[in-house]
C-alpha cells in the first residue's frame, strides 16, 4: 500500500499489478486511497495477492477486482474439485489442497485422477 | 560440376568475435570462386533496424528462418559484425529463402526500416547473383573485414596506454571478505580518506555559489588502504551492507572533529538503517539545533524503495529534527519513476552523462514534474554537463568541473575555500 502511495503503478506499463492484501487495506480512509491509486491502472489489471481470508475476497471483489491469488482461493479451489471429483472420497481437503500446489512429484501421483486436478474449477463469488 | 564443400561458415545465430564471420564470407566466396552457376546472395541490413531490435536475441530469431537451408547444404548464413545478415544460397531454394525473409519482414514490422521501406534509400534486403554480382559481394566482403579490422587496430592503438580500470580489478567482494572488511573498518582511521565536493549555484555567467558541501569517503581510497585486492562494487548487496558499517564510522568521525565542519553546510551519504541508529542520535545530539537544517542526507534510491515503510519513518524523524533529505544517484531514465513530493524529498541528485545532451528537450517534462531548483546534476566532469543543465534550467550543479570553477573563481578573488 505504501508503495501506491509513493509511485503511479501505471507508470511503469506493466500488464498486470499485484497488490498484496493486507487486513488494514478494509478501513474506509486506506480503500479510498488504494481506489484512487488503481483506478488509472484499471482493476482488470489488478492481481490481489495473499487473500488468506474471505475477507480479501469480498473487499476486492467490491473493489471491482477481478483476480484473486492466495491461500484462500486454494482452499477454495480444492473444495470445488472435490465437490466435482469422482474419486474425492479417497481424499481429504488438505490432500487435494497439496497435490493442487504442486507441478510434479509424490503428491501428484498420489491424486487419482490428475486431469481432474488439472482442470481448474471455475469460482463464483456473490457480487454484494 | 558439384561445387567444393564449402567451408563452415558461423553456426546460425552464434556469437562470434569482430570480423570472424567476415573472414569466412571471403574464404567462402574464394572458394565458390568457379562454382557460381546458380549461387545467388542476398544481404540482409539488420544494421538499419532500431536498436531495440537489434538486440542478441533478435539478431539470433532472425538468423533462424535460415537454418533449415544451411543445415541441408543449400545456403550459408553469415552474421556479420554489424549484425547485417549475408545469405548464399541456391537457385532452387529461391522461394525458401524469400519466405525466409517475409517472417522476417513481419518479424521487424513494426520497425521505422520497414515502415518506411518504399521511400528510404536503404533497403532492408539487397539481391546478388553470384554469375553477374561476385566482384561486387566479394568486394563488399573484403570492405567491411578491412574496416573491422582498421577499428580493431584503432581500439588496440587507444587502449595500450589506458591503465586498466582500478575500480573493476580484484577478486568479487564475498560475505566471508564482507566480515573481514567490516572488521577492517572498525580499526581503520577514516580521516585521511573523508573527502569533500561542494555543490554549486551555477547561475548564467556569474561566479559558482557554494551551498553545501557533500563529505564523503573516498571508496576507492578505502579499497586501496584497506582491500586492495578485492573488488568491493562487485555484490551491490553485499556493498550495500559495507555502506552501512562505513556510515556508523562516519557519524563517530564526525562526532569527533573538533573543528566547525558540523556547524557548516555538509551533506553525508546514509542508509535509511543508520537513521534509526544509536549512532545517528549521537551525532543528532552533537549537532547544534540551529544548524540541523543545513544539514543534507543524502539517500540512495535502491535503500528507499527496499523498505519504503522504513525510509517513510526515517525520513519523519529526520524532518522533524530539521534535516534536508535528498535521494541520491538517479539517472535521467529514473526520472518518471520517482516522486519526490510524494517521496517528501527536499532534493534530488540526478546523475550527468553525456547522452543527456543529445535528447535535450525530452527531458524537460520530468525536470518539470520534479522541480528544476530542486535537483542537483552531479558528476559534472565537463563544460558540457553545466550547459545542458543550465539550458534544462537547473541551478545546482556538483563535480570536478564545478570544483574546478570554484577553485579558479577562488584563486582569482583571492580567498580560500571556505569550509
Amino acid at each position: 500500500m505504501i508503495v501506491m502511495q509513493m509511485v503511479d503503478v501505471e507508470t511503469y506499463g506493466t500488464d498486470y499489478v499485484k497488490v498484496t492484501w493486507s487486513p488494514d487495506m478494509a478501513g474506509d480512509t486506506q480503500t479510498a486511497q488504494i481506489a484512487k491509486a488503481l483506478t488509472p491502472l484499471g482493476f482488470d489489471r489488478v492481481i490481489l495477492s495473499r487473500c488468506d481470508s474471505e475477507s480479501a475476497i469480498t473487499w476486492g471483489v467490491k473493489l471491482g477486482i477481478h483476480n484473486f491469488q492466495g491461500r484462500f482461493l486454494d482452499a477454495m479451489t480444492a473444495a470445488v474439485t472435490m465437490a466435482q471429483c469422482p474419486k474425492a472420497a479417497a481424499c481429504t481437503l488438505p490432500q487435494c489442497n497439496r497435490r493442487h500446489g504442486v507441478i510434479a512429484g509424490n503428491p501428484r501421483a498420489e491424486c487419482g485422477d490428475n486431469d481432474m486436478l488439472d482442470l481448474f474449477p471455475s469460482l463464483k463469488a456473490i457480487r454484494l | 560440376m558439384t561445387p567444393p564443400p564449402p567451408s563452415p561458415a558461423a553456426p546460425v545465430g552464434a556469437t562470434v568475435l569482430p570480423g570472424a564471420a567476415e573472414t569466412q564470407l571471403v574464404d567462402y566466396l574464394t572458394r565458390l570462386d568457379r562454382h557460381r552457376t546458380d549461387r545467388r546472395a542476398v544481404l540482409i541490413q539488420l544494421s538499419g533496424l532500431q536498436p531495440i531490435n537489434r538486440r542478441e536475441h533478435h539478431l539470433r530469431a532472425a538468423s533462424s528462418p535460415f537454418a533449415p537451408l544451411v543445415n541441408v547444404q543449400n545456403a550459408q548464413a553469415f552474421n556479420l559484425t554489424n549484425a547485417d545478415l549475408m545469405v548464399v544460397y541456391k537457385a532452387a531454394v529461391q522461394d525458401a529463402v524469400e519466405a525466409a525473409i517475409v517472417k522476417l519482414r513481419f518479424m521487424f514490422s513494426d520497425d521505422p526500416m520497414i515502415l518506411k521501406e518504399e521511400t528510404s534509400t536503404l533497403s532492408f534486403c539487397t539481391w546478388y547473383s553470384l554469375i553477374e554480382d561476385y566482384t561486387e559481394v566479394m568486394d563488399l566482403a573484403r570492405g567491411r573485414l578491412d574496416e573491422i579490422m582498421e577499428l580493431q587496430r584503432r581500439a588496440k592503438v587507444r587502449a595500450e596506454p589506458a591503465a586498466p580500470d582500478k575500480r573493476s580489478r580484484g577478486v568479487p567482494l564475498t560475505p566471508d571478505l564482507l566480515t573481514k572488511a567490516e572488521a577492517a573498518l572498525d580499526q581503520a582511521d577514516l580521516a585521511n580518506l573523508m573527502r569533500r565536493q561542494a555543490v554549486c549555484a551555477l547561475v548564467g555567467q556569474s561566479s559558482p555559489q557554494p551551498v553545501f558541501n557533500e563529505l564523503f569517503i573516498s571508496i576507492l581510497e578505502l579499497r586501496q588502504a584497506l582491500m586492495p585486492q578485492v573488488n568491493v562494487a562487485s555484490s551491490p548487496w553485499l556493498f550495500q551492507q559495507l555502506t552501512e558499517t562505513l556510515d556508523r564510522r562516519v557519524l563517530s568521525l564526525l562526532n569527533k572533529h573538533d573543528d566547525r565542519t558540523l556547524e557548516s553546510d555538509i551533506s553525508i551519504n546514509l542508509n535509511v538503517s543508520t537513521i534509526l541508529s544509536p549512532e545517528f542520535q549521537k551525532f543528532d545530539d552533537n549537532v547544534r539545533p540551529g544548524t540541523r537544517g543545513t544539514i543534507v542526507l543524502e539517500l540512495q534510491k535502491i535503500d528507499i524503495f527496499a523498505d519504503l515503510g522504513a525510509y517513510l519513518f526515517a525520513r519523519d524523524f529526520a524532518r522533524d529534527r530539521g534535516y534536508r533529505i535528498c535521494i541520491d544517484g538517479l539517472t535521467y531514465a529514473m526520472l518518471p519513476y520517482v516522486d519526490r513530493e510524494r517521496l517528501g524529498a527536499d532534493l534530488i541528485k540526478l546523475v550527468w552523462e553525456p547522452s543527456l545532451a543529445d535528447e535535450a528537450g525530452g527531458q524537460s517534462q520530468a525536470i518539470r514534474r520534479i522541480g528544476p531548483s530542486r535537483i542537483v546534476l552531479c558528476r559534472c566532469d565537463s563544460p558540457a554537463a553545466v550547459d545542458y543543465g543550465q539550458s534544462v534550467g537547473l541551478s545546482l550543479f556538483q563535480g570536478r568541473h564545478v570544483e574546478m570553477l570554484l577553485q579558479t573563481d577562488l584563486r582569482r578573488r583571492g580567498k580560500a575555500r571556505p569550509r
